[in-house]
């Protein structure tokens, strides 16, 4: 494994224990990741990309979808395309949120790029920027 | 045919039945004693969790199913011949998948199995047994039956999803679909309907709205589930499978007030055969294709753009029916030159 792609299944795996200790107390949460751990349980495709994080409780009342960048990642339009696909999708729902797990000093331009990403139609979803060492 | 004795069998004293047809079929192609590896591979169970197929429970899900039980439910069936040979006539998959557990290593006391012991059956017997296990076996749950139990489990007896999950097999993608589905039907659906309206076999339909895109594009294009409820109560998708067309149909603005107003193969239909005006029907294909070649070269980045984004816009396939068609033109005429 690379070091860049290392660097990536760090940002997912801090990503997946963030989101399970902010929401797995929830009932009937669950929890879909891109990691060797959730074996088949892979996120869904939204918008043509397939996040790395896909969370809600069953039956549905909330969302969440989680994405990992490392900061050369970050600046590439496919990440914008990503980003904006998976805000779009959350946009549609009632309580969508969205996290954006990047290197502790990435942390600034990501916030910048989400912030970006949100449409300035008022749109109600919940984005949070995790930084990490 | 006696009723035989039910009994905990050592698995090391049971022979898989190398006749039993699943293993033959497999082995018939194989010389002298087949190997273990040749015999799971026969029993399919190296296979995965590939989708069930017609509700069938793959290999991979009875292997999670009986980690999660610490056992099996139902004994295998197992005949003592007359010189003392144990051999399993049914329930072979389970027996290999204990001795694996062992060969493995598996947390657990896997050394010995529940088995109902037959005496010196006749090849009729084994036979009857074979038959009734695979060729009638157990009447399964409709689709229906099974997600209201897992919603009941979850919603009325509280038991959590994880529990659910492994009891299941360790499928969480089929577990939480089939809730969402159920829940769906009776949130949106059960609400519009008379008693005597409701039906389950519309299930596979809430099973389908399950799909992002399918969901997606019903939020998107401003309708909500319960117009989807009312879709599915009024007959404008009869069809339940093309439930998998609607984003196209309700990406369409024809195509989607054909659909609201008649059903969906009508709306299919518009969005099959776009209409085109009076001048481009009469234009010549010299003239179309210099047409498009210009407004391809001169397609601004904001549409590109989208198009990258959009990958099932209903634009992107008429390019792909264009560049096919015109490949195939200039083939031709290549060929006549």
């Amino acid at each position: 494994m690379s070091g860049e792609s290392r660097a990536h299944t760090n940002l997912v795996e801090n990503l997946i224990d963030a989101v399970e200790s902010r929401h797995k107390h929830l009932r009937g949460f669950t929890m879909f990741a891109d990691h060797h751990s959730f074996g088949n349980d892979r996120p869904p495709m939204i918008g043509g990309f397939t996040p790395d994080l896909f969370a809600s409780d069953v039956p549905e009342s909330f969302r969440i979808i989680g994405e990992a960048k490392t900061s050369l990642d970050l600046d590439n339009e496919r990440t914008h395309f990503q980003i904006r696909a998976f805000l779009e999708h959350l946009s549609l729902r009632p309580n969508g949120m969205f996290y954006l797990a990047v290197p502790l000093f990435a942390g600034p331009r990501a916030r910048y790029l989400v912030k970006s990403c949100l449409k300035s139609d008022g749109t109600k979803v919940i984005t949070e920027v995790l930084t990490f060492l | 045919m006696n009723s035989g004795s039910l009994t905990l069998l050592p698995i090391h004293t049971i022979e898989l039945d190398k006749t039993n047809p699943r293993i033959r079929r497999f082995l018939e192609a194989y010389q002298g004693e087949p190997t273990s590896d040749q015999i799971a591979l026969a029993l399919d169970v190296t296979g995965g969790s590939g989708d069930d197929q017609k509700g069938t429970t793959t290999p991979e899900k009875l292997r999670n199913s009986i980690l999660t039980n610490r056992g099996i439910m139902q004994p295998i069936i197992v005949h003592r011949h007359s010189d003392g040979r144990l051999v399993c006539i049914e329930g072979n998959t389970r027996l290999y998948i204990y001795k694996s557990f062992v060969a493995e290593d598996v947390a657990g006391d896997w050394t010995m199995i529940p088995a109902l012991v037959h005496d010196e059956l006749s090849a009729f017997d084994v036979d009857a047994i074979r038959l009734q296990a695979h060729l009638v076996g157990p009447r399964p749950w409709d689709a229906y039956s099974k997600a209201k139990y897992l919603w009941e489990l979850q919603h009325h007896q509280l038991m959590p999803l994880d529990r659910i999950v492994s009891l299941c097999g360790g499928s969480r993608r089929d577990v939480t679909l089939a809730i969402q589905a159920y829940s769906d039907m009776e949130t949106y659906y059960r609400p519009i309907c008379d008693e005597d309206d409701y039906n389950t076999e519309k299930y596979s339909g809430f099973v389908e709205l399950q799909n992002t895109r399918v969901k997606d594009s019903i939020l998107r294009a401003g309708f909500s589930l319960s117009d989807f409820a009312q879709w599915i109560r009024k007959g404008n998708i009869k069809n339940l499978e093309k439930i998998r067309q609607l984003p196209r149909v309700l990406g369409d603005k024809r195509a989607r007030e054909v659909f609201i107003k008649k059903d969906i193969k009508a709306a299919l239909d518009v969005v099959e055969k776009p209409e085109l005006s009076v001048g481009l029907k009469g234009a010549t294909v010299g003239q179309l294709a210099r047409a498009l070649t210009e407004a391809a070269n001169s397609i601004k980045i904001e549409d590109l753009r989208r198009l990258q984004e959009n990958p099932d816009d209903d634009v992107v396939r008429y390019i792909e029916d264009a560049f096919e068609a015109l490949y195939y033109l200039l083939k031709q005429i290549q060929r006549g030159a």
